[in-house]
C-alpha cells in the first residue's frame, strides 16, 4: 500500500524517481559546498577588515586574488597607509618641534639678533652665537617640513580611501549574509524532498538509495571556516554532545564517611569559632 | 617678517645684520659709559659727604643710607656698561671674523638636519629619555 506522502511517486518508474533523487542530492551537495565557500569568504572579509582597522598585524593569505579584487585593494591600501604613517612618525621624531613653533622661534631670534636695542637688553655674544646656530637649524627643519608637505595630504587621502574600501567590503558582507540565509532556505525543502524520495525508494525491492548527506549545522560550517562561536551556540553544542566527553566514566570515588558527632553541645567555650552544623 | 623671508635669510646676511647692530650699539656705548661714570662720581662724592656729616650729626643716618644705596646702584650700572663695552668689542671681533665666511662650525646642526639627521631638539629629547 502506497504511503499517502508518496502518491505522486507511485505512478512514476523507479528509474525516474532514482534520477530525481540523485539530482536532488546533487543540488543539496552543491548548496552545502556553496555555503561552506561563502563562510570561508566571509571569514576572509572579516580578517581583511580586522587588518585594515589594525586589530591584527598580518593580512590573511588570499589564495584566489582574482576573485577578491576589493580585498586585495584593501590590503594594498592599508600597507600604503602604514608606510605613509611611519614616514610621518619618522619625520615628527626626527624634527621633534612643530613647524609653527619653529617659525615663531625663528622670528623671535631674527628680531633679537638684528633689531637695535639698548645695551641692557642686547644679547651677549654667547647667546648670539647660540641663536645664530639655532636659527639656521630651524630654517633647515622648516624646509624639511615643507618638503614633506604633501605627506599629510597623501596620508589623509590614503585614510579616506581605505575607509571607503572597508565600507564597501562591509556592504558586500551584508549582502553575503543575505545570500547565506537564502542558501539555507533553499536547502531545507530540498533535503525534505530528498528524504521523501529515499523513503519511497527504500520500500521498493532492489532499490538501494544512497543516504541523504548529513545536514551540516551552520556553526559547524562556520567553525570549519575558522570563525568563532557565540556562547549560545557553544552551549547548544555541549547539550547535543558535540564535544568529546573528557570526563572520567568510572564511578566517582565514594566520599569518606563523616564521623558522627555528638548531638550534645560541647561544654568548651567557642573562643571566636562559629558554631558548626551538627554540633548542637 | 613672513616665513618665506625667514627661509631666505642667508648666514652671510645675518652676520652682516648682527655686525651692523653691534656697531650701532658700540657707537652709543662711549657716551653711555661717560654718563654712568659721571653719575657714579657724583654718587660717590655725595655718599662721602653724607658720611662725614653723619659722623658729626647722628640724625643724618637716613640720608647716609639713601646716598649709599644710590652709589651702589650707580656702580652696578657703570659695571653693566663696562661689560657691554667689553662684550661688544669681543662680539664685533668675532662677527667680523665670521663675515669672512668662517661660520661653518655654527651650522653643523643645520647641516645634519639637511642631510636627513635628527634635530638637536630631537637628540636632546632622546638623551633625556635614555637618562630616565
Amino acid at each position: 500500500m502506497t504511503n499517502r506522502f508518496h502518491l505522486d511517486l507511485a505512478a512514476q518508474l523507479r528509474e525516474e524517481v532514482e534520477a530525481t533523487y540523485a539530482a536532488t542530492i546533487a543540488e543539496v551537495n552543491r548548496l552545502d559546498e556553496e555555503r561552506q565557500r561563502m563562510y570561508i569568504d566571509k571569514k576572509l572579509r572579516s580578517e581583511v577588515i580586522k587588518f585594515a582597522v589594525n586589530k591584527i598585524q598580518h593580512p590573511p593569505v588570499i589564495e584566489h586574488p582574482e576573485e577578491h579584487a576589493n580585498l586585495i585593494q584593501a590590503i594594498e591600501e592599508k600597507n600604503e597607509f602604514d608606510r605613509l604613517l611611519s614616514l610621518r612618525d619618522e619625520l615628527a621624531s626626527r624634527l621633534s618641534v612643530p613647524r609653527h613653533r619653529l617659525v615663531q622661534a625663528m622670528e623671535s631670534f631674527y628680531h633679537r639678533l638684528t633689531a637695535p636695542a639698548p645695551a641692557s637688553e642686547s644679547p651677549h655674544l654667547g647667546a648670539e652665537i647660540e641663536m645664530f646656530s639655532r636659527f639656521f637649524e630651524m630654517q633647515a627643519m622648516v624646509k624639511a617640513y615643507d618638503e614633506h608637505r604633501g605627506l599629510h595630504h597623501e596620508l589623509d587621502g590614503a585614510r579616506t580611501s581605505l575607509l571607503e574600501t572597508v565600507k564597501a567590503i562591509n556592504r558586500e558582507d551584508r549582502k553575503f549574509s543575505q545570500r547565506l540565509t537564502k542558501n539555507s532556505e533553499q536547502t531545507r525543502p530540498l533535503r525534505r524532498e530528498a528524504g521523501r524520495l529515499r523513503a519511497f525508494l527504500k520500500d521498493i525491492p532492489g532499490a538501494n538509495p544512497l543516504p541523504v548527506p548529513e545536514q551540516v549545522e551552520e556553526f559547524t560550517l562556520r567553525l570549519a571556516a575558522g570563525n568563532s562561536l557565540s556562547i549560545e551556540e557553544f552551549a547548544a553544542m555541549l547539550e547535543h554532545g558535540g564535544l568529546t566527553n573528557f570526563e572520567d566514566t568510572e564511578a566517582p570515588a565514594p566520599t569518606p564517611k563523616k564521623r558522627r558527632t555528638s548531638s550534645m553541645r560541647r561544654a568548651e567555650p567557642m573562643r571566636g569559632r562559629r558554631r558548626q552544623n551538627g554540633q548542637g | 617678517m613672513q616665513t618665506n623671508d625667514l627661509l631666505n635669510v642667508t648666514p652671510d646676511a645675518l652676520v652682516k645684520a648682527i655686525v651692523r647692530r653691534r656697531e650701532t650699539l658700540a657707537s652709543s656705548l662711549p657716551k653711555e659709559l661717560e654718563r654712568r661714570s659721571e653719575e657714579n662720581d657724583r654718587a660717590y662724592s655725595l655718599a662721602k659727604a653724607a658720611d662725614e656729616e653723619g659722623k658729626a650729626n647722628e640724625d643724618q643716618s637716613n640720608q647716609i643710607d639713601e646716598n649709599e644705596t644710590f652709589r651702589r646702584r650707580t656702580v652696578s650700572r657703570l659695571w653693566s656698561v663696562r661689560h657691554a663695552v667689553e662684550d661688544t668689542e669681543e662680539a664685533l671681533a668675532f662677527w667680523r671674523e665670521m663675515e669672512a665666511g668662517s661660520w661653518g662650525h655654527l651650522l653643523e646642526d643645520a647641516q645634519r638636519v639637511e642631510q636627513g639627521g635628527a634635530s638637536s631638539y630631537a637628540l636632546r629629547k632622546k638623551n633625556e629619555v635614555e637618562d630616565v
